[in-house]
């Protein structure tokens, strides 16, 4: 990099500010978002991912373990996967079975949603790591919650949250009477029997059931099995929730296609403006390179090196904006950001090639300018 | 001795509107080797128009220009540019120094775009030595005076061996003491290094440093003189010359 784009880009130090923080934004818009975004399906996936149960058989049509799913399953399909019906026999390889009812409600802050589960803890201690830590099992209107929960959130008198709390569920004050570990599924667990009574008006129904082997080793025989029972209904193998969580939610991608998209515009713009300005403010200093013997190429080569400087200067600004954002949002609230480097050098390849294309006009501009008018140019 | 400008019947007219107003009207000149030529004459005479015809910076309407030896007229905009960087230096009246590089820095840029890459150091200070400015090597323009300034610009003009030096108006924004100087310097770049310079001046003593001087009016040259003639004997131009 030559002396006089350095220069350019140090003399004049409002007008580089200006133009690094614009594309750090587009960056940080990139890089956070995306990293939000990916943060939270891989929490939540890994979290569905602590269960011991193998596989999870859903109601017939689209299910979407990363927003909840409605209770839509008869909890009848538990009782006969496990033990059979008079007209179904059990099915083979089966240890345990726990239905789950999941319920999206708005979180204790009021901003974004939290998912709530109606668990059957006796059998849901089977199929998962589940092991309540501190306090006890809930029953009735009593909740669990985990200890990420505990720590980061505060109870419906703003205080820190132990075992004896009360949280709003359902829009009343419910006391928490345990702490469970490890995280699994949502944060905030009630007994099943509560849920149904709150959501569904007592039906026997739920989202879902956790299905353990007896032998892990046979959990493509036991799905294919509760296939061919229930044609209708879907089978998902726990070790694939991460893929589904991330691909179940489809209008993420478009989202997040529309936020790159709008980071690339705001980094062009922003090299455009500035660049335009400048050249206007230095129309006489092209004049001067034109009579020094400087070619076309070499002043759109000028003009482009300086863009890019500015560009990658965002670049770094952006992301070292973005890594502290993270520490920031992971410090003051739950939500996980993923900074992958990925999207670190997609961001930076969107910047640069932002800067370029937005200083390609104004140095196409600067490199074919009357010599002589710019000479005279005040 | 051999020419190293040549203007033949050179006319320009520009178009305003619907008016069009000839600057030069068929002007013929030739400048040899090692010649300190000035040009003087009314604004508006067509001088600075003759300047940029000769540095390639404008197309003539009709005739052509010859520089060291190639036909610039004809030439497109990527050769009339080449033909600038190598056999052309330019200064100004008002020195269009880049404010934000050094006189060092000024002088590496056009070297750079000379094709010498990082440049000669050694050759930067003997050509900063040569016009007193050896100890404002890291100074940028503002941190100069309006002479330092005009110098760091003739620095630049020769820094890569110019065939033709052209001039506009050099000392227009000078006093009288920094004048002298900038002129001297040129006399002296002339003298010593037998460098070929065309200057453009309103000012006679400024003119009188010069081997000759042409004098326009209207798109014509209407009178050309020789320095050595009119200057008194033993006298610098600024001294006085005869009338």
């Amino acid at each position: 990099m030559d002396s006089l784009v350095i220069e350019n880009v140090r003399h004049r130090p409002l007008r580089t500010l200006i133009s690094v923080t614009g594309v750090a934004l587009g960056v940080v818009l990139t890089v956070l978002t995306v990293g939000l975004a990916h943060g939270m399906l891989r929490n939540t996936a890994e979290r569905q991912a602590n269960v011991l149960a193998e596989i999870m058989f859903y109601p017939e049509g689209d299910i979407s373990p990363a927003t909840g799913q409605a209770l839509t399953l008869d909890t009848i399909y538990g009782r006969a996967i496990k033990e059979g019906t008079s007209r179904i026999q059990a099915v083979a390889g089966v240890a345990a079975v726990s239905p789950v009812a999941q319920y999206l409600q708005t979180s204790q802050t009021g901003v974004g949603f939290e998912i709530l589960e109606g668990v059957d803890f006796d059998s849901y201690q089977k199929v998962t790591e589940m092991r309540v830590v501190s306090g006890r099992v809930p029953v009735g209107e009593e909740v669990v919650v985990d200890a990420r929960y505990a720590h980061d959130k505060k109870d419906i008198d703003g205080k820190p949250i132990v075992v004896g709390s009360k949280i709003l569920l359902f829009g009343r004050p419910i006391p928490i009477v345990g702490i469970y570990e490890p995280e699994i599924g949502s944060r905030v667990k009630l007994p099943l029997d509560t849920m149904q009574r709150y959501v569904v008006n007592g039906a026997e129904k739920c989202s879902f059931l956790l299905v353990k082997c007896k032998d892990s080793k046979d959990q493509e025989l036991v799905a294919a099995e509760l296939k061919s029972k229930y044609p209708n209904n879907r089978i998902v193998m726990t070790r694939d929730l991460p893929s589904l969580v991330s691909g179940s939610i489809g209008s993420l991608e478009v989202f997040l296609t529309v936020v790159v998209r709008l980071a690339a515009v705001i980094s062009t713009l922003v090299i455009l403006l500035a660049m335009y300005t400048t050249i206007i403010e230095r129309t006489r200093e092209i004049g001067v390179l034109r009579s020094l013997g400087a070619s076309k190429a070499f002043i759109v080569v000028a003009i482009v090196k300086e863009a890019l400087l500015i560009s990658s200067l965002g670049v770094v600004v952006g992301v070292l904006l973005s890594v502290a954002g993270r520490a920031g949002i992971q410090a003051a609230t739950s939500l996980k950001v993923d900074i992958e480097l990925r999207w670190i050098l997609i961001s930076a390849a969107i910047s640069l090639v932002g800067g370029a294309v937005g200083a390609l006009y104004p140095a196409l501009r600067a490199a074919y300018v009357d010599p002589v008018k710019a000479l005279s140019y005040e | 001795m051999a020419s190293i400008l040549q203007t033949n019947d050179l006319k320009m007219t520009y178009h305003i509107g619907k008016v069009d107003v000839h600057a030069l009207r068929g002007l013929t000149l030739e400048v040899p080797k090692g010649e300190f030529l000035a040009i003087m004459g009314p604004s508006g005479c067509g001088k600075s128009t003759l300047l940029h015809l000769c540095g390639g910076l404008l197309t003539p309407t009709s005739g052509n220009v010859v520089v060291d030896g190639e036909e610039i007229t004809a030439a497109s905009d990527a050769k009339r540019t080449d033909v600038r960087r190598r056999k052309i230096g330019f200064v100004f009246q008002k020195f269009n120094l880049f404010p934000t590089l050094t006189a060092e820095g000024n002088l590496k840029l056009a070297e750079r775009i000379f094709g010498k890459g990082a440049g000669d150091a050694a050759h930067r200070r003997d050509v900063l030595r040569l016009l007193g400015l050896e100890s404002k090597l890291k100074h940028k323009p503002l941190e100069l005076s309006g002479g330092e300034q005009q110098r760091v610009a003739i620095a630049r003009a020769i820094i890569n061996d110019p065939a033709l030096i052209l001039a506009d108006e050099p000392t227009g924004n000078l006093d009288s003491e920094n004048s002298e100087s900038v002129l001297q310097m040129l006399k002296e770049l002339n003298e010593r290094t037998g460098q070929t310079i065309v200057m453009i001046t309103h000012n006679p003593e400024a003119a009188a440093y010069a081997n000759r001087i042409i004098h326009m009016r209207d798109g014509h040259v209407v009178a050309e003189e020789h320095t050595e003639m009119i200057l008194a004997p033993g006298r610098t131009p600024s001294e006085g010359a005869h009338p």
